[in-house]
């Protein structure tokens, strides 16, 4: 109805021009033309496009909409507390006593070899001095009072070598183990493994020497 | 289709009506293809929708009635750790059970005491502005809905309105009823490792 409508208003407009007939009628024809070339064009274009872009059905296109479970619904997540990993060194208590390198001697040799319980105490079961008699006093007296956090038990071994030129404390964990009650995704890590005042940290090795 | 045989009176078109008209039409094709187009637009929309997988909370509350509650929160994973360490030689299903039992026992607390707890968490996450807290509450569908309406008008009472909070519709039977319940030790974005208990339903 509209075409038709916009056929006779243009008809009408040009019929009231004032030219020549065959001018009139190629304006006319011109039209027709260029609005028959327009319907062709758009029909070409809308072929182009997937028919159910062309064709909106409301309805059919909400029943094609998947509404998701919320979440919640289908399972929940709670997060638990941090995992710390546990650290496994002396505790820094004023009942530690620490020991004064300074007082070793340059001649000490002293090989200690101790148990840690399970609560972090320390117990010398083995020690070897030479060189400075008094060195090997000194260092069991000060070991004895170290406790450690009661993460890992075992066997613990001090080499001290103060003639040495290179490390002149070696720290043997090697006997160490993780308690058995510490649930197995917590990790152990080492830290300070001595209270020596005086003493450079480069010389000092630990890991499993001896 | 002549042209020279027209001995009609001449009938002026009118062209104030007929621009009248043209703009009317105009109009009214502008108005349309703007509606036409809308759908095809909102199909370009991208709209963030739930994904369907587990929901993720720091504390869940579950309504159970107008008088108690099972409260679930980060402390719950070291329990459901410990049963999964202590009872690991039952079937998964049985294990499921028990551990399920054991928190409903432990973590169900009358309303006087969750409303207890909830004046902690608003206060604690006023004292801690830059940590955000998610707690879903899950509620029966029999439950009256004031009963989370309650819950979240505590929740909101925050200064920094760091306390987010989700409603899913669910009961206890659910809980009980799960597929599976356990630990699952995961990294969160910030690198820590946490133990957080996975509900299955």
């Amino acid at each position: 109805m509209i075409h038709t409508a916009t056929v006779e208003i243009i008809y009408r407009l040009i019929s009231d021009m004032n030219t020549g007939k065959i001018i009139r009628r190629i304006l006319f024809f011109t039209v027709l033309l260029a609005a028959g070339g327009l319907a062709v064009y758009r029909n070409y274009e809308i072929r182009k496009i997937p028919y159910e872009k062309i064709m909106l059905n409301a309805s059919e296109e909400y029943s094609k909409i998947l509404i998701p479970p919320r979440p919640g619904i289908m399972g929940i997540t709670i997060t638990g507390e941090i995992i710390r990993p546990l650290v496994f060194s002396i505790i820094g208590k004023a009942t530690v006593t620490a020991l004064d390198w300074g007082r070793l001697g340059n001649r000490a040799v002293v090989k200690v070899t101790a148990t840690i319980d399970d609560k972090g105490r320390v117990f010398i079961t083995e020690m070897r001095s030479g060189g400075h008699t008094e060195a090997g006093l000194l260092i069991s007296e000060a070991l004895q009072t170290w406790i450690y956090t009661p993460y890992k038990t075992g066997t613990i071994k001090f080499f001290f070598n103060l003639p040495s030129k290179g490390r002149k404390l070696i720290i043997d964990t090697s006997g160490l183990r993780r308690r058995n009650d510490i649930p197995p995704e917590k990790r152990v890590y080492d830290g300070q493994l001595y209270y020596i005042n005086g003493i450079k940290s480069t010389d000092v090795g630990i890991g499993s020497f001896l | 289709m002549g042209f020279k045989n027209i001995k009609r009176t001449k009938e002026k078109v009118e062209l104030i009506s007929l621009i009248d008209m043209l703009f009317i039409l105009l109009v009214f094709f502008l108005v349309t293809s703007f509606v036409i187009r809308l759908p095809l637009q909102e199909r370009s929309i991208s709209i963030p929708t739930p994904e369907n997988r587990p929901g993720r909370a720091q504390i869940v509350i579950q309504l159970i009635d107008g008088n108690t509650v099972f409260w679930l929160d980060e402390t719950a994973s070291a329990e459901v750790r410990n049963i999964e360490n202590r009872m690991g030689y039952m079937s998964r299903s049985r294990l499921n059970t028990y551990i399920v039992g054991k928190l409903v026992q432990k973590y169900t607390i009358p309303y006087q005491e969750f409303t207890e707890k909830l004046g902690n968490l608003v206060h604690t996450a006023d004292k801690n502005p830059d940590h955000q807290y998610f707690v879903m509450i899950r509620s029966p569908d029999a439950l009256p809905y004031v009963h989370v309406v309650n819950v979240i008008s505590r929740l909101t009472k925050t200064s920094y309105n760091n306390i987010n909070f989700g409603c899913v519709g669910g009961s206890l039977k659910d809980i009980r009823d799960c597929n599976s319940i356990r630990t699952v030790t995961e990294v969160d974005s910030y690198g820590n490792r946490r133990n957080n208990i996975q509900i299955d339903f």
